[in-house]
């Protein structure tokens, strides 16, 4: 009502936009600190998008302030390029950009991804934005957020090593799933978004860089390329990623990929399938890298 | 008389609208500045290459992509009128704030930097080391000297080995125009990680390469 009020009034904007140049500098000022600070948390004055806060704005702010109109960009949902908040943010930058849509993920510049790292190794050039719903890998552990500034600011990570270790001596390993805390170069402890442990790996000394943009708690923080990322263990606790033995994609036959239940006609789980559609179609058609020998999972 | 001649009319409307076009950088014009930046910033020793307008200092134009009315500024001149000209321009096409230099959250080096000016950079405070400077210092030259033998490089070229985030194993960038003093500087401005500043070295021909705070930079050979 008051939109048309004011085109009424006043005529259309002279460059609909959803993001204006003001807020994209702040963006890209963010990022620059990022990467110059790998791990830290840089805050930004996250900006209203025409998606709830929650569902993407974060990543959303990133890939505007990223994208041009030469640019590829892919996102992706848990893996799969369809989902409905996929779709939609891709239909959005798209239309509001003029970039050009990408589902294969070696050919695009830009992924902007929730849950998800692609198994596609990623490469020199491609700019990896993930959505982060929660930015403060302490929020668990002391509640003060100025509490929490401090222990960054000082390294002082003592707390998080104690809510470790009872981990372990409640329960005989350490159960953080999705959001596993990691270590950037040897100074920030940092949450990799709710990407599963099979993909924390990926992080570690990476080909490309990648931003983490946290649009409700007004965070972005990144990872430059071949930057160490260590996920947080004991020496007697080696870090494992998710595997089931003898569970194998239904569609392409990966064991080696990260696959997720499918409900059946029932209701019942008992078929797997590829997180990562892409690259499960490439497998079937023979255009992906072949499983690795023998099949790995135990650890990383 | 003669010095009154040389300076640029700065009250001449039609020479500043000039210096101001050519520093003012459009949407498209700064996304792809971004993407150069944001590239060498994270890959520190890779020489990435900006668009720029005939005469005007790279590393003002790579400032202004990214400064605005929320960014301190501070352009260091040496005093000399041309250089006073561009600075005024960039503050007018960026509308940034004018501050000292040890304020700056962002500083333009149009003559060449000194050890004392990066000693004097703000360098964040460990609860918001974001706030450490992001200088842009113009520099003669930049070339990839990864593969090159120091010694074939002439007389007055640093040549800086550069390690740390972003670099695979070590990359080698020779500089003209940059004094090894402030090489050192660096080194001691960037001791306190996660505090210190962030360089950018822009050269004539608007090639660019990244100096973030991360970086360890030995100095292979140089004066």
């Amino acid at each position: 009502m008051n939109d048309q009020l004011t085109a009424r009034l006043a005529g259309p904007p002279p460059q609909p936009g959803i993001f204006d140049e003001l807020s994209k500098r702040e963006i890209r000022r963010a990022m620059l600190s990022g990467i110059a600070i790998p791990g830290y948390q840089v805050p930004f004055g996250s900006r209203e998008m025409p998606v709830a806060r929650g569902w993407g704005s974060g990543g959303l702010q990133a890939t505007l302030s990223l994208v041009g109109e030469d640019s590829r960009l892919k996102v992706i949902d848990q893996g799969e390029d369809a989902g409905v908040n996929a779709s939609n943010l891709r239909r959005l930058v798209v239309s509001h950009v003029g970039c050009e849509e990408e589902t294969d993920t070696r050919h695009a510049d830009i992924i902007q991804s929730r849950h998800r790292i692609p198994e596609q190794p990623l490469r020199d050039g491609q700019v990896l934005v993930l959505q982060v719903p929660g930015a403060e890998p302490l929020a668990g552990i002391v509640r003060d957020m100025d509490e929490q500034r401090r222990m960054h600011a000082e390294a002082d990570y003592a707390k998080m090593w104690v809510r470790l270790y009872e981990d372990v001596v409640h329960n005989g390993l350490i159960t953080a799933a999705a959001g596993y805390p990691v270590l950037v170069e040897g100074r920030y402890i940092m949450t990799p978004s709710p990407i599963p442990r099979w993909d924390v790996p990926k992080l570690d000394r990476s080909e490309a860089i990648t931003v983490l943009s946290a649009g409700r708690e007004k965070r972005i923080f990144a990872v430059p390329p071949h930057t160490s990322v260590v996920p947080l263990t004991f020496e007697d606790r080696p870090f494992e990623v998710e595997h089931t033995p003898g569970a194998a994609c239904r569609l392409c036959g990966s064991a080696d990929t990260y696959i997720v239940q499918e409900p059946a006609a029932d209701g019942r789980f008992t078929t797997w399938v590829c997180s990562d559609t892409d690259f499960c179609r490439r497998r079937r058609t023979g255009d992906a890298p072949a499983p690795a020998q023998p099949v790995q999972g135990e650890t990383a | 008389m003669t010095e009154s001649l040389l300076r640029p009319a700065r009250t001449s409307a039609a020479h500043t609208g000039t210096l101001v076009r050519a520093l003012r950088r459009g949407p498209r014009e700064s996304q792809r500045d971004f993407t150069v930046l944001l590239d060498v910033l994270a890959r520190p020793g890779r020489i990435g290459r900006l668009d720029v307008p005939d005469g005007a200092p790279a590393a003002a134009v790579a400032a202004c992509g990214l400064a605005d009315v929320e960014v301190p500024l501070h352009v260091l001149t040496g005093g000399d009128p041309e250089y006073d000209a561009w600075a005024e321009a960039a503050h007018t096409a960026t509308r940034a704030p004018r501050a000292a230099l040890s304020a700056a959250r962002c500083v333009v080096a149009l003559r060449p930097l000194t050890a004392p000016d990066v000693a004097a950079l703000h360098r964040g405070r460990p609860l918001d080391p974001e706030r450490g400077a992001r200088v842009f210092a113009q520099v003669d030259t930049l070339a990839d000297a990864s593969d090159g033998a120091p010694d074939t490089v002439a007389a007055d070229v640093l040549v800086l080995a550069l390690t740390g985030p972003g670099v695979p194993g070590e990359r080698r960038v020779a500089v003209r125009g940059l004094a090894a003093d402030v090489v050192d500087a660096l080194g001691r401005a960037n001791a306190g990680f996660p505090c210190g500043v962030d360089v950018f070295l822009l050269a004539r021909d608007a090639s660019v390469t990244g100096l973030p705070r991360t970086t360890r930079v030995r100095l292979v050979r140089g004066v």
